[in-house]
């Protein structure tokens, strides 16, 4: 008879990630959340709870997609993934450049650039960067970005952290985005927008322009700028709560 | 010690202070602080600590460190051998800082 067929029986899973709960057949081995993506083993979780514990110790960390800011949870082990925000593939390699490469790059790994390495791609994009080559593209970093020897970057970078080495001589254009900048060796640069910057004994910082909220020369380092102080943006008011005009009708039975 | 991890100093007894407007040029022959409303040049001698409330309007130089604190405004440029801006202060004009810097020179 049509439409007597039953369909297979669903339960709850939860995803040991994210615990976000989904339905899935009860026969399924397996599933991926929909939420995060980690696999979730179905059968396994049925006989933990038949009594046959069965534990999965794998470390994870969370990120986001730098495509579409998805947030997911991921083993630390892996090398690749898929977001399920907006399916793209998302590497957690490190990258090595000892040599000319006109690869885009886009990792969650680090990207090491060597003293002969030249990384050609418009755009690089890493978790952190150690950088003794050039890099001709924009370079963005989550982390840190460790400038060496004669390292030049020709399309400025966006990190979280500068840090110039000592001993280095480095060239950034046109600019430096980074809220914390530490140079011990030199740096010349166009403009360097920071919040904090630290030129220790050794340093030596060269700049168009240096807009910044506080800055640090110590003894021995140098600097030479036009130099800004920002000033920071003024905190969002809370919203302002309207009193209402009539009386609470309730307060009459509290008194 | 940590690279970057130097204490801010605590503000120093100032050698001028007050609501005391001044125009021209000031020598400061002896490290301290400096807390008034000038309008033109400070040579320190040594190292100097513009306080917070404290206002430049011209050239800021010290043969020794310029300590600038919260609150404080210089507008004008800055040559020392060693420098601390702290958050807070207000700046605007060409640094040059470092031991070849010619600081404190009138």
């Amino acid at each position: 008879m049509i439409g007597s067929r039953k369909s297979p029986a669903k339960q709850p899973v939860q995803c040991p990630a994210c615990s976000h709960t989904q339905w899935e057949y009860a026969a399924a081995v397996a599933t991926h959340c929909h939420e995060c993506g980690t696999r979730i083993p179905i059968q396994e979780k049925q006989k933990s709870r038949d009594g046959n514990k069965v534990r999965l110790h794998v470390e994870r960390k969370e990120i986001h997609c730098q495509q579409c800011n998805h947030f997911m949870v991921i083993p630390v082990g892996a090398l690749s993934w898929q977001c399920p925000g907006c399916s793209s593939y998302l590497d957690f390699k490190d990258h090595l450049i000892d040599r000319e490469s006109t690869a885009a790059i886009s990792t969650y790994g680090k990207v090491t650039v060597g003293p002969k390495g030249v990384a050609g791609g418009v755009r690089t994009e890493a978790h952190a960067a150690d950088i003794a080559g050039r890099v001709l593209g924009r370079l963005i970093c989550a982390e840190k970005v460790q400038l060496s020897g004669n390292a030049r970057l020709a399309a400025g970078v966006e990190t979280h952290e500068l840090h110039v080495s000592a001993g280095a001589r480095a060239e950034i254009v046109p600019h430096v985005t980074a809220p914390v900048v530490r140079i011990e060796g030199r740096l010349k640069t166009g403009e360097v927008l920071a919040d904090h910057v630290v030129i220790g004994p050794e340093g030596d910082l060269e700049a168009d322009m240096i807009r910044i909220f506080s800055i640090q020369v110590e003894k021995g380092g140098q600097c030479r700028a036009r130099l800004e102080t920002r000033e920071k943006p003024a905190p969002e008011s809370a919203p302002i709560q309207e009193t209402p005009d009539e009386e609470d009708p309730l307060a009459e039975f509290l008194q | 010690m940590l690279f970057g991890s130097k204490e801010s100093p605590t503000p120093a007894r100032p050698l001028v202070e007050g609501l005391m407007k001044l125009r021209g040029r000031v020598r400061l022959t002896k490290a301290g602080g400096f807390a008034a409303d000038l309008e033109g040049d400070l040579f320190a001698e040594s190292s100097v600590q513009i306080l917070p409330e404290a206002r430049i309007g011209g050239r800021l130089s010290s043969r020794d460190e310029i300590v600038l604190h919260a609150g404080s405004s210089v507008l004008g440029p800055m040559e020392a051998r060693a420098l601390d801006l702290q958050e807070g202060a207000n700046y605007s004009g060409m640094i040059r800082v470092g031991p070849e810097s010619p600081g404190g020179a009138p």
